[in-house]
């Protein structure tokens, strides 16, 4: 790694603290000082956080100081943000400058910084939605291995849901790397995305994604119970009800009451509905206002499973999972912001 | 760009610290999953060193490890831009007019700011009729697209263009953008109509409403909908103004 810092020309790429010395040596003694619990404000950690060679101080220095910035705390002065980040004058103006020039931060009348909307940039596609799909795949495939059900998940359009993605037991083994057929619900087939794609650009790839309705799917009644009244009647009104199983709900007002029992439990549940032999549990995803946008379900056909055994054995995992998609989507009152639930993402995928 | 452009500050900034956020920006919704070398050949820099700045991402929180070898966004990475969104101070005012106007059309709704030739959506509230989720996807708050693009965007520059420098008075202007705006630019892509809003002393705003590809007419989308888009940003401008009187003191976004 080092070696081949000082390889490349002028060693440009890997500069801080060596190649130009300028500052950063100085800093590095300072920093010593300034580490040792000397930061005014008591809330920055000793800098830098990791201290050895193969982590770059510089980018650590930026990412600090960009997160000195918060909607309470949206204006700094290079000497705050120093005490804050805990680093000397010196290195934090030389990062506050390349973070200006690079059109992260900049100056107000007071000369003082703030964030600018490129810094909306940086990460925002990490919890929008637009990856909601990536954000849900890896929980989606792990539901559908251990379950042997066919995991989905689906989003409201009009009357009818759509199923994002659909994601079966026993295709990729939850390695996600291949790019592979996937068939919908429905049984019509759903090009699947490339692979390492997703998104916005693998949903526009598949030419056609399955619809399924609300009145009898689990997913649907999530979509369902999360509305506001009077669109969950005006929705309710337009849905043609057609008895597809033994126990398909045939009119607006049982769909209405089992609706709020849905909306209190943040579960949903059908049972030979769909059609004969087949039972499904599905759960809200929530987006950072707290309304669900989405629907995780777990579906066993033709008897593979009874509801209850359904229900008993993975409604605690689909409820993980529908907390945790949600969670990346900004719905804090799933847990911490900060502990963050993508490490033991990474490792599931 | 830390490896293209010769820096005359040089001295005064970070090439690392360039690059290492040059990498996080390289992580797309359309790429969210990237791999070391591809990062590497694209950063123009070596591969032990865009592995450096990843590791020094994964381990503060800012990437997250997929498969072995692959990196993906972390939430961490999303704070800056929460914070840059949150010191508008918008929400709190729109959000409730947003939803309203979301509940009365069942179109997905959503509210941009200009910065620079672009907009950037900074508030987006999920329709519920057909169409709508894949109407408004575009629309996230983050999400930054040419002026001229969007609805948004054109209401705001034809307000530019018409109030000048008075910006006193709240002019709206309704936009629609897609094929149906004439010029033709755009044959396919998320169609909407718009409403700038300006307040005294405020930065100057945009609702925006989304409209499916498949929705008829544009003629028959203002009918149905221009009402309720002005009634959203005669809303935000009295929420605005009533604000800027009580918080005198902010002073003017820019």
């Amino acid at each position: 790694m080092k070696a081949d810092g000082g390889g490349r020309g002028k060693g440009s790429e890997d500069d801080e603290g060596r190649s130009e010395g300028f500052g950063d040596e100085k800093d590095r003694s300072e920093e010593g000082r300034d580490g040792s619990g000397a930061s005014p404000a008591g809330l920055a950690p000793p800098f830098p956080r990791l201290d050895e060679r193969r982590y770059s101080r510089a980018l650590q220095g930026g990412l600090a100081i960009l997160a000195c910035f918060t909607p309470e705390r949206p204006l700094l002065g290079t000497t705050e943000i120093a005490g804050l980040v805990g680093m000397s004058v010196a290195t934090a103006s030389r990062f506050v400058l390349t973070l200006a020039d690079e059109g992260y931060l900049e100056r107000d009348s007071s000369r003082k910084y703030r964030l600018t909307l490129r810094a909306a940039e940086l990460g925002l596609a990490s919890i929008s939605e637009t990856g909601l799909c990536v954000h849900a795949r890896p929980h989606l495939l792990e539901l559908a291995s251990i379950s042997g059900c066919v995991a989905a998940l689906g989003v409201l359009d009009g009357p009818e849901a759509l199923l994002v993605d659909v994601e079966r037991p026993g295709r990729g083994g939850g390695r996600g790397a291949e790019p592979r057929a996937r068939a919908g619900r429905g049984g019509r087939t759903v090009e699947a995305a490339r692979s390492g794609r997703g998104g916005l650009g693998a949903e526009r790839e598949r030419s056609e994604l399955t619809h399924v309705p609300l009145y009898c799917t689990a997913i649907g009644k999530v979509l369902l119970a999360g509305l506001p009244a009077d669109w969950r009647a005006r929705l309710i009104a337009e849905i043609d009800f057609e008895r597809r199983g033994p126990n398909t709900i045939l009119d607006g007002e049982s769909l209405l009451g089992q609706l709020s029992r849905v909306a209190r439990d943040g579960l949903a549940a059908t049972d030979d509905e769909l059609c004969p032999g087949a039972c499904a549990i599905a759960a809200p995803v929530r987006d950072e206002s707290g309304i669900a946008i989405a629907a995780v379900g777990l579906l066993a056909r033709a008897h593979a499973l009874e509801l209850h055994d359904l229900e008993a054995r993975f409604a605690g995992p689909l409820l993980k999972a529908a907390g945790q998609i949600s969670a990346r989507l900004g719905w804090t009152a799933a847990g911490d912001l900060e502990t963050d639930p993508g490490r033991k993402e990474g490792d599931q995928a | 760009m830390p490896t293209s452009t010769p820096n005359q500050a040089a001295h005064r900034t970070s090439r690392s610290l360039a690059c290492g956020l040059e990498l996080l920006k390289r992580f797309t919704p359309e790429q969210p999953e990237r791999g070391i070398s591809e990062l590497a050949s694209e950063l123009k820099v070596s591969a032990p060193t865009a592995h450096r700045y990843a590791s020094t991402c994964l381990e503060l929180g800012y990437l997250e490890q997929v498969r072995t070898r692959r990196y993906r966004l972390a939430r961490r990475c999303a704070q800056p831009g929460i914070a840059a969104i949150g010191a508008l101070a918008i929400d709190a005012l729109a959000e409730p007019i947003l939803r309203e106007l979301r509940d009365r059309t069942g179109r997905s709704v959503a509210l941009a700011v200009f910065d620079g030739s672009d907009v950037v959506y900074v508030l987006r509230l999920y329709g519920f009729q057909r169409g709508q989720y894949r109407a408004g996807r575009s629309l996230g708050a983050g999400s930054r697209r040419p002026a001229s693009e969007t609805a948004a965007g054109r209401a705001l520059l034809k307000t530019a263009r018409a109030d000048g420098e008075r910006g006193e008075e709240a002019v709206a202007e309704i936009c629609r953008s897609g094929p149906a705006a004439g010029d033709g630019e755009l044959a396919e892509g998320p169609r909407g109509l718009a409403i700038a809003v300006l307040a005294p002393g405020e930065r100057a705003y945009a609702i925006e409403l989304a409209a499916p590809a498949e929705s008829t007419g544009s003629a028959d989308l203002a009918a149905w909908l221009g009402e309720p888009l002005q009634a959203a940003g005669t809303a935000l401008r009295t929420a605005l103004t009533g604000d800027a009187k009580k918080e005198s003191a902010t002073g003017p976004a820019r």
